[in-house]
């Protein structure tokens, strides 16, 4: 399966979907020009990911799955949720997904959406504390 | 401290491009690097709000060229132990009813029922500009933690000019 690699930019964030090394992470600013022309294929990968897992023989260990965004805008928020509710299919399919949902310290904003993400997806998200 | 003062201001045409230039600077200014990281965030999230909130509403600058020549603008400041973000633009009055109710309703809502509705609008399956379902301004009381003052002056039969501010207060300033 194909890995994902987008390099950020002042606008977008950086995005990370390596299956062969099972790195993945979203990190940075996320207010693109067009919000669901950014997602909408992350989102179709990751549902190809899901179908790859099933196919794969070997026995799948734990692995990380890292937001950790700066910013994002209001639409944005809605991708990222949809983002999350194809992590917790994969996860309830029963593969070891671990979401690390990281904020800076006193960002309350970005902490409770992660809150909120976690409870609509069904989801468990470990929260963590990143410097800036 | 007391006293008013501005720390970023622009008006006129509002594109894509001006927003990323906008927030390259507002990032980089002495006043705002000077603040704490979780002001600044604060700050950054609700001036993208509502900038995003102009860009939309003002589509490429067409409504208002044709309406008495009001540009919009967004203004950053700090005033007395608090700080302020406030914005205006050109609306078209056929949106003011729908606009009015949803700031009411949201200035009604304490954080527990913001949260609630923003988990509500972002799990709409359809939600494709969230415009028409106000989460950029439940964002905005969100992150502020204050109501959003707003006021509607008319200009002519079709158009209004939209301003709104929100203030933002200031925890290192009772220290």
């Amino acid at each position: 399966m194909n890995k994902v690699i987008i390099s950020p930019t002042s606008n977008t964030p950086k995005v990370i979907l390596d299956p062969d090394n099972f790195i993945f992470e979203i990190s940075g600013e996320s207010r693109p020009f067009d919000v669901p022309t950014f997602y909408q294929p992350l989102l179709t990968w990751l549902e190809e990911f899901g179908k790859h897992l099933a196919k794969m023989n070997d026995v799948i260990r734990p692995f990380d799955f890292i937001f950790n965004l700066e910013y994002f805008n209001s639409l944005s928020a809605k991708y990222i949720l949809d983002l999350c509710k194809k992590l917790s299919k994969i996860h309830l399919e029963g593969y070891p997904i671990n979401v690390k949902w990281q904020y800076e310290d006193g960002d309350d904003y970005m902490l409770e959406t992660g809150q909120e993400m976690s409870k609509i997806s069904r989801l468990p998200f470990e929260y963590e504390i990143v410097k800036s | 401290m007391s006293g008013r003062k501005v720390i970023l201001e622009y008006s006129g045409i509002v594109t894509f491009e001006k927003i990323d230039r906008m927030l390259d600077k507002l990032i980089e200014m002495p006043a705002f690097l000077q603040l704490t990281r979780s002001i600044q965030k604060k700050l950054y999230g609700i001036f993208v709000e509502c900038i995003e909130n102009i860009y939309k509403n003002t589509g490429n600058g067409k409504d208002f060229l044709d309406a008495k020549n009001k540009l919009p603008y967004i203004r950053l400041g700090r005033q007395d132990d608090k700080f302020f973000i406030s914005s205006g633009n050109i609306i078209s009055n056929k949106r003011i009813d729908t606009l009015k109710g949803k700031l009411d309703k949201i200035n009604l809502m304490d954080h527990e029922g913001l949260r609630s509705a923003y988990a509500e609008i972002i799990d709409q399956e359809s939600l494709t500009n969230e415009e028409g379902a106000g989460l950029g301004l439940i964002t905005i009381a969100m992150r502020s933690g204050n109501k959003i003052k707003y006021n509607f002056t008319s200009l002519d039969e079709q158009h209004s000019y939209y301003e709104m501010k929100i203030d933002v207060p200031n925890p290192s300033a009772s220290q």
